[in-house]
């Protein structure tokens, strides 16, 4: 219980609006040990959910360091180089800004065309790349739960699994089984998504996310679309689930009361952590 | 507020500027079509209307012609013949006008090469004076200049040569009809109402300027040059009061009723002098007829193209719209939960289309006006060589096709408004309406198969009617593209191929009857390969419409064996001397009449009926025929040929000796070298609608495929997070783009065999007949192409999933 899966220093995640800049982590430490379920709590806008993307490599710290098991996690860049949009913003066109700035637009095609081929080698490429080692990194270490299921309509609850199994390079239809066997789905295999509750569409999603059995199951807001009672049933198969295959989880949520099923509670405001208590 | 809310509909359309873009140049595509397909229908009906008339600039047309096809008629005859028929003449409504008797002669040009070497150039010569029927045309135009023939040496050149042979005002030709040549001083270039359609007679290709010649003398001049009597003719123009209406070849009714009675009244006066002279009206001058086929064609053609582009913008404004409505559904349902009403919401979204069928139209007609119609104008006198004159453009026109275009615009958003008005607002919120489902036949025939597998087809027809809508527009595009290829591969099939692989000989010289026997002579002496044709008009018994009655000495459909072999498609070849004679008739004939093997029917020969049965059918004539053997034919009209083939050893040197002993060679050479000048000529415009038809399958199939792909955003969001590979998703799309492509092709590939034969079932006539095939080749390109386009998407699919931004779509899992 004492390896640190996840070790984050410093983080920090920022946003430049037109507003000014956001400071949606603003230097987070954070070490995550293998077997803990961690409750992420907070207000609105404190950053949990931005701390959970970067965590599962969707987001892209600003500043700061991350290992996940000892090893550093793919970063990409983002900020897209200057010379990209050689002619700068027009100003000064006031209520024909609009069209200056179509203007502005067409006129960088052309230039863009002549650049592109320095703009592929030296940003889409090393970017895409990048953002393919993060999907890597994501497949073969992450689980995700969605707030809202986000089960494929078109397959059948078994197939659902089947499907991210396939995509992770290996089917095993008897895993699938015992993952819905797990979660109390053995009856429902052959049934669509719509054909079943919100409670059993979630069990599902813990399921998927298991499938490939991943070292980090991340949950955001995975209880926000059910009720009380159905919430808490989730919650146990999760447990459970999670016992059984030895998965460490992060969740995010508003619900205090599910503080209960954590082992860890750490609490955000603006960006830093405020408190971080083991249960 | 209704401002507003359109205000809002158009941000965001605009924010798929690509598409709006597309769709509103498929509009414009549309409209400029259809006004510069139009304007080329109309000007030629109002052209040619105007240069038929009896006014001061109009050569006023003949109404009914009476020929000689077999001798002339002397000057004491042809006076004779026109006094009889003035005489017989009863109709008062359509008086007789004029009956003039007129001296026409196939004959030849000897033109000189540039190496000082002299070549034989087809003719047909025209003994007219004054005239008062059938005058020559001679615009005020770049084109003509000059006056009319005064003096028997001099001649007034068809326009149509001058390019080919160089020629200009002053300069002599030497013209010969039979009888030796003579020299002819050039006063003037104009043309003529029967040459309108330049093209070697009895045959349907435009003659390439140079290759053929028609000139008009004065009477005497001709009868010197065929050394004939004063007063000699082999034709009498007949000219009715105004302009009566003529029986149509192209339709059922028969719509010149009153000119058919006259001409039957005056079958029966003629032939009390001469039994083998044929009457016929304008349906029966080959150029008059073509020239009027083309502008009909062009009428029922233009609203055909015209409304298949607007329908196919029209279908992809109905799936774009529809996509918009899904994707703001949310919107929508937050609006009407505020308490906008319906009629609110409504007319935003049938306003767009509106907006966008608008700009299309307003473009399309820019366009159209100033590009379509005169670049029309000039593939016109590029192919035919006459110019173009008169105001003939019509607004009613352009207003009627902005009309329809704006009519079908709209009408494809009402569905998609009506949706949007009537979106369940507690149902969008709860996000039941997202949720829509491959069929359950479709779920069960994929269950079987790997899930990455069956999840692409699912996912592929989720929506069959959008799928059939696409596969409907690019069934439609692919026709554009389709037909021409169908097309321009069976003209080829049937004029190149029938000229060059049907025809074993080199040169065909053209007679009067009785003058074959010199030309057999020459042939004996030069050790030249002969075969005797006698080829003459008639028509089938009771019917007006002309055909070629054909004597063949030898019949075969393969090899060296016969100078013109045939394809025979049913039946078998005739056998000789048998009664009545056995003959076969050409494919056309069995469309229009019905007439089948073993049958027999009649067909005549100016008074003279000649009965023959049907033993097979043949393929590939573009004008009807039936082919009899030469000794039955001869034996049944006592004429023993019309022309002789003509093939010549290798290196033999091909003299001007025809020119003094027939009366018009055809060179199977220069007859193949125009078709492929013809086609060269249309290249370019053949080209044009290729591409436009390669480009609207693009827009349409690409307009799909991105509506596919961002509707399923959530999905293939869901899968990146759950760290599904770029690779695997890429091919899940690169297969269900190969599958759709698959589909769409071979959909495209039927909708284009289909539609062209429909396209040429309705524009064949009696005079011209034509069938397409389908070729396996043409159908595996238009197949290639759909694939092609659709894989070709897949990179863009692709770029699109790898400019997702996760991060967004998390926080829209999350809302």
């Amino acid at each position: 219980m004492t390896n640190n899966l996840v070790k984050i220093e410093g983080m920090k995640r920022y946003y430049e609006m037109v507003s000014g800049t956001v400071k949606a982590l603003d230097g987070v430490d954070l070490r995550v040990n293998e077997g803990e379920r961690i409750i992420l709590l907070g207000p609105s806008g404190s950053g949990k959910t931005t701390l959970l993307n970067c965590i599962a490599a969707l987001d892209n710290p600003t500043a700061g360091t991350y290992r996940f098991a000892g090893e550093d996690v793919p970063r990409y860049p983002e900020i897209i180089p200057r010379w990209w949009n050689p002619i700068p913003p027009l100003k000064g066109f006031g209520r024909f800004s609009r069209i200056a700035e179509m203007f502005r637009n067409l006129n960088n095609i052309p230039l863009r065309l002549l650049l592109y081929p320095l703009h592929y080698f030296t940003y889409s490429r090393p970017l895409a790349r990048a953002s393919e080692e993060a999907t890597s990194f994501r497949r073969e270490n992450i689980g995700y739960v969605f707030q809202f299921f986000n089960l494929l309509q078109d397959l059948t609850v078994l197939e659902n699994i089947l499907l991210i199994q396939e995509l992770a390079g290996g089917r095993d239809e008897k895993r699938a089984r015992e993952l819905l066997a797990l979660v109390g789905l053995e009856e429902e295999v052959d049934r669509f998504p719509t054909e079943i509750s919100g409670g059993q569409q979630q069990r599902v999603a813990i399921a998927r996310s298991l499938a490939k059995r991943p070292k980090l199951l991340l949950g955001d807001e995975l209880t926000g679309n059910l009720d009380t009672k159905t919430s808490s049933m989730v919650m146990e198969v999760l447990v459970k689930a999670c016992e059984a295959e030895n998965i460490t989880t992060v969740f995010v949520t508003h619900d205090e009361s599910l503080s209960k099923y954590a082992t860890r509670i750490i609490r955000l405001d603006s960006g830093v952590i405020i408190s971080d208590e083991v249960v | 507020m209704k401002v507003l809310l359109t205000k809002r509909l158009f941000r965001s359309l605009w924010r798929s500027k690509l598409r709006l873009v597309a769709v509103v140049l498929i509009i414009m595509v549309g409209v400029m079509s259809g006004i510069a397909f139009g304007h080329y229908a109309h000007m030629t009906t109002n052209m040619y209307s105007e240069i038929y008339e009896d006014s001061e600039n109009g050569v006023n047309l003949a109404d009914i012609w009476v020929e000689n096809p077999r001798d002339v008629w002397d000057l004491e005859e042809s006076e004779n013949l026109c006094e009889e028929i003035s005489f017989q003449w009863t109709n008062t409504e359509l008086p007789l006008v004029e009956c003039e008797p007129r001296f026409i002669l196939e004959g030849l040009l000897i033109a000189s090469e540039d190496d000082g070497s002299e070549r034989l150039v087809p003719g047909v010569w025209h003994g007219i004076d004054e005239g008062y029927v059938d005058r020559v045309w001679m615009p005020d135009d770049s084109c003509c200049e000059g006056r009319l023939a005064e003096s028997h040496d001099e001649i007034v050149l068809d326009a149509h040569v001058v390019e080919g042979l160089g020629i200009e005002l002053g300069d002599t030709v030497t013209i010969g009809a039979g009888q030796g040549t003579l020299n002819f001083t050039i006063v003037g270039f104009g043309y003529h109402p029967m040459h309108l359609y330049f093209a070697v007679p009895g045959s349907i290709v435009p003659a390439e300027s140079g290759t053929f010649a028609t000139g008009y003398l004065t009477s005497s001049g001709l009868e010197a040059l065929a050394n004939v009597s004063a007063g000699t003719a082999n034709m009498l123009l007949i000219d009715v009061y105004g302009t009566p209406e003529y029986d149509l070849q192209s339709t059922d009714e028969e719509e010149g009723e009153d000119l058919a009675v006259i001409i039957d009244s005056m079958k029966i006066t003629v032939s009390q002098i001469d039994q083998s002279a044929i009457i016929y009206d304008r349906s029966g001058v080959e150029s008059v007829e073509l020239l009027r086929a083309d502008a009909e064609g062009a009428m029922v053609t233009y609203p055909v193209i015209t409304a298949m582009l607007i329908l196919v913008a029209g279908i992809t404004i109905f799936l774009s719209l529809q996509r918009l409505i899904q994707s703001q559904a949310r919107e929508i349902a937050i609006l009407r939960t505020l308490g906008i009403p319906r009629s609110a919401i409504m007319p935003s979204y049938v306003l767009a289309p509106i907006g966008i069928g608008f700009f299309g139209t307003i473009f399309g007609i820019i366009f159209g006006i100033f590009l379509g119609s005169p670049a029309m104008e000039l593939v016109y006198e590029n192919i035919m060589g006459i110019p173009v004159i008169g105001e003939s453009f019509s607004f009613t026109q352009v207003l009627e096709i902005s009309t329809i275009t704006m009519l079908l615009v709209m009408f494809s958003g009402v569905r998609p408004a009506w949706q949007a008005a009537n979106l369940d607002p507690l149902k969008v919120l709860r996000g039941q309406t997202e949720v829509k489902l491959s069929s359950k036949a479709i779920q069960q025939f994929t269950s079987k198969l790997p899930t990455t597998i069956g999840l692409t087809i699912r996912s592929s027809t989720r929506k069959p009617i959008r799928l059939a809508f696409t596969f409907f527009a690019v069934g439609l595009s692919m026709l554009i593209l389709g037909s021409m290829l169908f097309m321009m591969n069976s003209m080829e099939d049937v004029f190149i191929g029938n000229a060059d692989e049907s025809s074993n000989w080199d040169q065909q010289a053209i007679v009067f009857p009785g003058m074959e026997v010199e030309i057999v002579d020459w042939a004996e002496e030069n050790s030249i390969d002969y075969e005797l044709l006698l080829a003459l008009p008639a028509n089938p018994d009771g019917d007006s419409r002309q055909l070629t009655a054909m004597g063949l000495d030898v019949f075969s459909t393969s090899g060296n064996q016969a100078m013109q072999t045939l394809s025979l498609i049913e039946g078998e070849l005739p056998n000789q001397g048998n009664q009545p004679p056995e003959a076969l008739v050409d494919e056309g004939i069995q469309h229009f009449l019905g007439w089948s093997v073993g049958e027999v029917h009649a067909i005549r020969f100016g008074s003279q009926l000649v009965e023959f049965k049907i033993t097979g059918i043949t393929e590939g004539e573009i004008a009807r025929t039936v082919y009899f053997n030469r000794v039955d034919l001869s034996s049944e009209l006592d004429l023993a040929a019309t022309s002789v083939f003509l093939t010549y050893p290798e290196e033999f040197d091909r003299a001007n000796e025809l020119g003094d002993i027939s009366i018009g060679v055809i060179d199977k050479q220069e007859t193949i070298d125009a078709m492929e000048s013809l086609m060269e000529q249309q290249q370019a415009f053949f080209i044009a609608i290729q591409v436009l038809g390669v480009v609207i399958a693009i827009v349409v199939l690409f307009n799909t495929l991105i509506i596919n792909l961002a509707e399923r955003d959530l999905e293939l969001a869901t899968l990146r997070v759950l760290g599904a590979p770029i690779r695997k998703i890429g091919t899940m799309m690169l297969g269900e783009h190969f599958a759709i492509g698959l589909i769409g092709g071979f959909l495209g590939a039927i909708f284009s065999i289909l539609g062209t034969q429909w396209m040429i079932s309705s524009l064949v006539q009696w005079s011209f007949y034509f069938k397409v095939n389908a070729d396996p080749l043409i159908s595996s390109y238009l197949v290639g192409i759909v694939l092609l386009i659709s894989l070709a998407l897949t990179p863009v699919g692709m770029w699109r999933v790898h400019r997702m931004n996760l991060v967004e779509k998390v926080k829209e899992f999350s809302n």
